[in-house]
């Protein structure tokens, strides 16, 4: 049944994906910068900039699913933070359907709040301890909507059902369920308010592989009833491989590579992105190519060096890489690469 | 000959709600120099077999009920608590915990915590019972330049940059890599038999988690020891690991040379696991249900509730381990045959 589902999956995502090109995107993220100020221990006064996001354009077209990967530590969840509006840009836009987020008033910002949501990395940790689960999933109808007691009933039940878990759960806490169910739980409290976009910060982190492959395959199926475009921040690469049809490479705060799943995975161009690749653990075969072997870890987004942000860890580093940074190029209709080589 | 050998281990949890079978009659072995993979989902007692091994499963509750845990021919369960920790514990075999960031003591530099493990683990001479009537020897007092030296040449074998201003600094200082770094050199500064690695590389980025990889395979090679290495991730196992032991609901359920593992898995369950690790056609198969409990588990075989070849006689007997071809055993009544 599942293999039918898929194809059907992936026949609407084509014709989608056609429709959606003259379509306008739903989300445009243009020249985002977040930087953090590094202050000093007795005055505080700001002896530097932490650069957290710096500079990251992209389009998500409605029906999209966009993966953003990258090590820890590179932005990624900043920058899925600050499209939701919890951190304020430095510089940049955010054009939700082309309104910019970063300019509405407060009632305007609530309105378009529950439009797009933020699936927490920590889910344990996101959910109320002392709220049955009853209370949890109706706190978002509460606020928003003016619904009746027994409408929300009515749609807390069809959630649980939505996400694969049973009416008896609904007087449980969040303490008695496993890490999975606890996904799930979150799930259902972000799907109540009919968002347009979904974050999903770090899906799968830390679940069995048993876990993992429900999980995705409910994503994949909610996508599928639903209609929603998600963007999916992971450093697992084969789970974005898996439900993404784009992704965004991103390291140091930019984006390095950005394309369809296929081609990223198929041809990828920038080195960091071959060394990504070629790093994850592959099952029945040893490390082969030595020299996409990445030494060493990312300097710190601190003291950034001039030039490419990669240069320290680029197996092909040439001199023009020391002076020069690279900007976002187009390869192909949709490749964009940042790199001068 | 084996280094280390499980014989029908058993370790019950006793707890207010009854006993825990975590893990149930389990026979493991491991080779001098070979790395073997434990993998499983997780509760499926990966864990608390590392734990048992080390004799550190939580008191009260944790309780090794039978069986042997032979190392180098001699039962570990027979030796005095005194003996264990100052021959065996820590020397002969070390562990590389979980996650490194709340192992380390936070208020203590990196290198004053390296120099305890030199001074009682490597320099001074092990406890013996024979000379028990005298006073025990009291470790050698070697002086800390020489110790640092020697913390300075195991920072440099786990490629940690400049360790000498390295071990001057806190925990929280250092990345997750470089934490797992320094827990690789702690592990292996006492030259040990075994180590176990405890999900040594979960919580790394993949770029790092294949160089530490690489790092171990490496060591492990040069100081002929033998790594039990405890993980959830086939990819990893496959990538490091000589044979793969599979657990599940604290049995072992299939165990069998890395090469003819992947290349014929026999147990629904372990194909059930390789068929739901993520891939890029997105026909992604899910093992339905979920671990049993293991206060009562199921009766029979362990594992039929959420088997999808099973067999009238798998709900009445537990079946036991089969080998099917040279060194791939199998616990199940109905494997597959190919």
């Amino acid at each position: 049944m599942f293999g039918v589902l898929t194809t059907l999956w992936i026949e609407k995502l084509i014709t989608s994906t056609k429709e959606n090109s003259k379509h306008n995107p739903i989300l445009s993220v243009q020249n985002l910068k977040k930087y953090f100020p590094i202050r000093s221990t007795f005055l505080k006064r700001r002896v530097g900039w932490l650069k957290a996001v710096d500079g990251v354009s992209f389009d998500i077209f409605p029906g999209e699913l966009m993966g953003l990967v990258g090590e820890s530590g590179c932005g990624k969840s900043t920058l899925g933070k600050t499209i939701l509006g919890m951190y304020k840009p430095n510089e940049g836009k955010i054009l939700f359907k082309d309104k910019d987020i970063i300019k509405l008033s407060i009632d305007e910002k609530r309105k378009m709040r529950r439009k797009i949501q933020y699936v927490y990395q920590d889910a344990a940790a996101s959910l109320d301890s002392w709220w049955s689960v009853g209370r949890l999933l109706r706190e978002p109808l509460v606020i928003h909507t003016t619904m009746t007691r027994t409408e929300m009933d009515d749609k807390v039940l069809y959630l649980l059902n939505a996400v694969g878990l049973r009416r008896e759960d609904l007087h449980r806490y969040p303490h008695e369920f496993s890490g999975g169910q606890q996904r799930r739980l979150g799930l259902a409290r972000i799907l109540t308010l009919n968002p347009e976009l979904i974050i999903f910060d770090e899906p799968t982190a830390g679940l069995d592989v048993s876990v993992q492959a429900k999980i995705l395959k409910l994503l994949i199926n909610l996508k599928e009833n639903f209609q929603f475009t998600y963007i999916v921040i992971s450093h697992n690469l084969s789970v974005v491989r898996m439900i993404c049809n784009r992704m965004a490479v991103m390291y140091l705060g930019k984006i390095m590579e950005i394309s369809t799943t296929e081609t990223i995975f198929n041809k990828p161009v920038h080195p960091y992105t071959k060394t990504l690749i070629e790093a994850i653990p592959q099952i029945g075969e040893r490390k082969k190519h030595d020299n996409l072997f990445l030494k060493g870890e990312p300097p710190s987004p601190e003291n950034m060096p001039t030039g490419c942000r990669f240069q320290s860890r680029c197996p092909f580093k040439k001199d023009i890489c020391e002076k020069i940074e690279p900007a976002l190029q187009e390869v192909e209709t949709g490749h964009l690469v940042a790199c001068n080589l | 000959m084996n280094l280390l050998e499980l014989k029908d281990l058993e370790v019950h949890f006793i707890t207010d709600h009854g006993v825990v079978m975590a893990i149930d009659r389990v026979n493991l072995s491991i080779e001098k120099g070979e790395i073997v993979g434990l993998v499983g989902e997780s509760g499926c007692g990966k864990t608390t077999i590392g734990k048992s091994i080390l004799r550190v499963l939580p008191e009260p509750g944790g309780k090794i009920v039978s069986g042997a845990v032979f190392f180098d021919e001699k039962n570990l369960l027979y030796l005095s608590e005194k003996e264990f920790n100052s021959k065996v514990r820590g020397r002969a075999i070390t562990i590389i915990p979980q996650d490194p960031s709340t192992c380390f003591n936070p208020v203590f530099t990196i290198g004053s915590q390296f120099r305890d493990i030199i001074k009682y683990k490597v320099d001074s001479e092990p406890y013996d019972n024979k000379r028990n009537i005298k006073a025990p020897k009291r470790p050698k007092i070697l002086k800390s330049k020489a110790r640092n030296k020697k913390i300075v040449e195991m920072l440099r074998s786990v490629q940690l940059s400049t360790p000498e201003k390295q071990i001057h600094k806190y925990a929280h200082e250092f990345s997750g890599g470089q934490r797992q770094r320094i827990m690789i050199a702690m592990a292996l500064a006492p030259n040990p038999a075994l180590i176990i690695a405890d999900e040594a590389t979960t919580a790394l980025d993949v770029t790092i988690e294949a160089q530490i990889l690489v790092l171990l395979r490496n060591l492990t090679k040069e100081y002929h020891s033998s790594v039990l290495f405890i993980t959830h991730d086939l990819g990893v196992a496959s990538e490091i690991c000589d044979r793969i032991t599979v657990m599940y609901a604290g049995q072992i359920m299939e165990s069998a040379p890395t090469e003819s593992f992947f290349s014929s898995p026999c147990h629904p369950y372990t194909r059930g696991l390789l068929n739901s690790l993520p891939n890029p056609k997105g026909n992604i198969k899910t093992i339905k249900g979920a671990i049993p409990p293991l206060i009562n588990p199921p009766k029979g075989c362990r594992f039929y509730p959420r088997c999808p070849r099973i067999l009238p006689i798998c709900k009445e007997k537990s079946p036991g381990t089969i080998e099917i071809t040279t060194d791939h055993f199998v616990r199940c009544f109905n494997h597959f045959v190919d």
